[in-house]
């Protein structure tokens, strides 16, 4: 009798042993979502439903990131033009019909192959632009439009982008122009059914030259025909030269808010909007500065007490994981996405504003945007080991991993008050000399402007800081910050 | 000795006397005179008008930059009645600017037909070298012959697309 209770017992030992090692594999397998592995059987069977929620993650992914910088209606040489406010409905609808004819032109094949010093007149047609803040080549443009036929289309990738919907004397075929780093492409597409026409273009520019309220930007080659002014740049030089601006107040998040040496609450609070529901995996440590290490065997968080964030992957990367700019992206962008201070603002968005290659990986560069306004980053860090950051993160991804990240956590908000501010070119290039003398600005015949845009700067500061709007100048050699003038 | 003191003398007093004549000659230019000529872009260089300009619009944009410092520029237009340099006005009621920084550009509302405009410019550092810059620009009635053969143009194409188009 007592062996036959023995041998039950054993059983039971048995059994219970192999329900917790399948519990321990369903732990490890399904290593991020930690917490009593009630679903350790589903992870045998990734089934339809995780890749339909990756799919609609990607489109997510896609719908925030592939972004024009500037959307720009001209009426033609010696007209005015107008930049498309971000937040209006012109622009979603404009956008809609470039990525139609994006993803269009990439899949045929050009009609013509022109310098790219024709920009210029092209510029001048009735037309809309749409520039990109880098060259985004065809191959991650394959991913953005999610069909692998673009990366083998003719162009090298997309800079700038125009639409001459009169170009053509058929009425019913639209003309496209792509421009790359070093050509212009030229592509006839027909009008499709259900999206704009040619009649719709022309009372959209109709609407705009009606509209006395909208700013009127001028070319400004066409006015100042010199070297010293790049082909697109745009300038106010007529009406009433104020626009109105909110001021913007940036801050630390409050997880960082914490004037004291963090506690442990302090830490899971900063854990839970870092890294969300990895946190548990982490070891994490902090010191008397308020600087915190969440450390696994793979990876390493160090998180500064102004919001400074530096992450490693600690395990090494093969050249051979390198795989393709798509996937090292939607790394990349799933990396930022994770954080809630990243993507908890709906007004505060992330663009992708430089992508560089090496053998082993991708680096991409990201800058905040609050309502559509570029915010540009001139950071100082107090930290000895960091150096000066001039975008707001900077990520280094392959089609596996998160190599290396480094950026600043910051929470944008409108300010209560707004403000009109001088926007007349000639104040603001006046104003570029009072700031930084002839000598370093250079003289007319010195200088090349390529770039001229409104944006909010982030400087070093652990303290809530109102931000007005300035003026970034790009030259070839470096980018001048002026501040507006106010009325 | 005393003849070569007497030479040095009278040369320096002949110099002098010529640039003191000069200086008088450039406070007496008569800028409002339409026989006053025209001089080289060498305080201000204009870029707009390049030429003899046919706008359709009749508000027009002088653009330029200064090629010195503390430039006052002064805008003028020829008179029909006196044919005389009359003062004229931006739209903000301003014709005389001064220190106008490097870029410049103002916007004026001209009339319909001729227009002869007098940019004169000078720097405050050397107010004598007077720039005087005449421009005519004509503007013209955007319904001209041009247009409505443009606009006959553009009907028959609209017909003939129309005419061709699948979903009629």
């Amino acid at each position: 009798m007592g062996l036959v209770w023995k041998e039950r017992l054993k059983i039971w030992i048995l059994i219970t042993l192999i329900i917790t090692s399948l519990m321990q594999v369903g732990i490890l397998w399904n290593y991020q979502n930690y917490g009593f592995p009630t679903d350790v059987f589903s992870v045998f069977s990734l089934g339809m439903s995780t890749s339909n929620s990756l799919e609609d993650y990607e489109r997510v992914i896609r719908d925030k990131y592939f972004l024009p910088s500037k959307i720009i209606l001209s009426a033609g040489y010696d007209n005015p033009r107008w930049i498309v406010d971000r937040q209006s409905s012109d622009y979603d609808e404009l956008w809609q019909e470039a990525r139609f004819y994006l993803e269009s032109a990439m899949l045929s094949k050009p009609v013509q192959r022109l310098d790219v010093d024709e920009w210029g007149r092209l510029m001048a047609a009735r037309s809309v632009i749409f520039e990109f803040s880098s060259n985004i080549s065809k191959h991650l443009l394959a991913w953005f439009l999610d069909e692998s036929g673009v990366a083998s289309g003719a162009i090298s990738g997309v800079y700038k982008m125009i639409i001459l919907p009169e170009e053509n004397l058929n009425y019913n075929l639209n003309t496209v122009y792509l421009r790359d780093e070093s050509s212009i492409y030229k592509y006839i597409i027909q009008f499709p059914e259900g999206m704009m026409n040619r009649n719709s273009y022309g009372a959209l520019f109709s609407r705009y030259e009606k509209d006395e309220n909208l700013i009127q930007y001028t070319l400004l080659k066409e006015k100042y025909n010199i070297d010293s002014i790049g082909k697109d740049v745009l300038g106010v030089i007529k009406g009433q030269g104020y626009k109105r601006y909110n001021s913007i107040v940036c801050n630390l998040p409050e997880i960082f808010k914490t004037g004291d040496i963090y506690d442990s609450s302090d830490v899971d609070k900063i854990a839970d909007a870092v890294l969300g529901s990895e946190k548990y995996g982490y070891d994490r440590s902090w010191d008397s500065d308020n600087t915190i290490e969440f450390k696994t065997l793979n990876n390493i968080y160090r998180i500064f007490n102004d919001g400074l964030l530096d992450y490693r992957f600690l395990s090494g990367a093969a050249a051979s994981d390198k795989g393709s700019v798509g996937d090292a992206f939607l790394k990349a962008a799933m990396f930022l996405e994770q954080m809630e201070p990243i993507s908890s603002n709906p007004d505060v968005g992330l663009s992708l504003t430089k992508i560089e290659e090496t053998h082993a990986y991708y680096r991409f560069y990201f800058d905040y945007t609050v309502s559509g306004i570029p915010v540009v980053v001139d950071y100082k860090p107090q930290h000895a080991d960091e150096t000066n950051l001039n975008n707001a993160f900077v990520i280094e991804a392959n089609s596996k991993n998160v190599l290396k990240g480094y950026g600043i956590l910051r929470k944008f908000e409108k300010g209560i008050e707004s403000k009109l501010y001088n926007i007349m070119f000639t104040d603001l290039i006046n104003d570029a000399y009072q700031v930084h003398g002839y000598s370093e600005f250079g003289s007319v015949s010195g200088i090349i402007i390529n770039d001229i845009k409104s944006a909010y700067k982030v400087e070093y500061s652990t303290e809530s800081q109102v931000l007005a709007p300035v003026w970034i100048i790009t030259t070839p050699d470096r980018i001048y910050t002026i501040p507006m003038r106010g009325k | 000795m005393l003849k070569k003191l007497w030479g040095v003398f009278v040369i320096v007093i002949a110099v002098s006397l010529f640039f003191n004549t000069v200086a008088y000659g450039a406070d007496k230019v008569d800028i409002y005179d339409p026989d006053t000529p025209a001089t080289e872009q060498t305080v201000l260089t204009i870029t707009r008008p390049e030429g003899k300009e046919i706008p359709y619009s009749k508000s027009y944009e002088i653009c330029g930059y200064a090629n010195k410092e503390n430039v006052t520029v002064l805008f003028l237009i020829l008179n029909d009645k006196d044919s005389k340099y009359v003062e004229f006005k931006d739209v903000n009621g301003e014709s005389k600017w001064e220190n106008i920084g490097v870029y410049f550009a103002k916007e004026v509302i001209l009339k319909e037909g001729k227009n002869c405009i007098r940019i004169v410019a000078y720097s405050k550092n050397n107010p004598d070298e007077i720039q005087i810059s005449d421009l005519t620009i004509k503007v013209v009635n955007k319904k001209s012959v041009a247009d409505k053969i443009k606009e006959i143009k553009d009907g028959i194409l609209n017909t003939i697309n129309q005419m061709l188009s699948p979903n009629d």
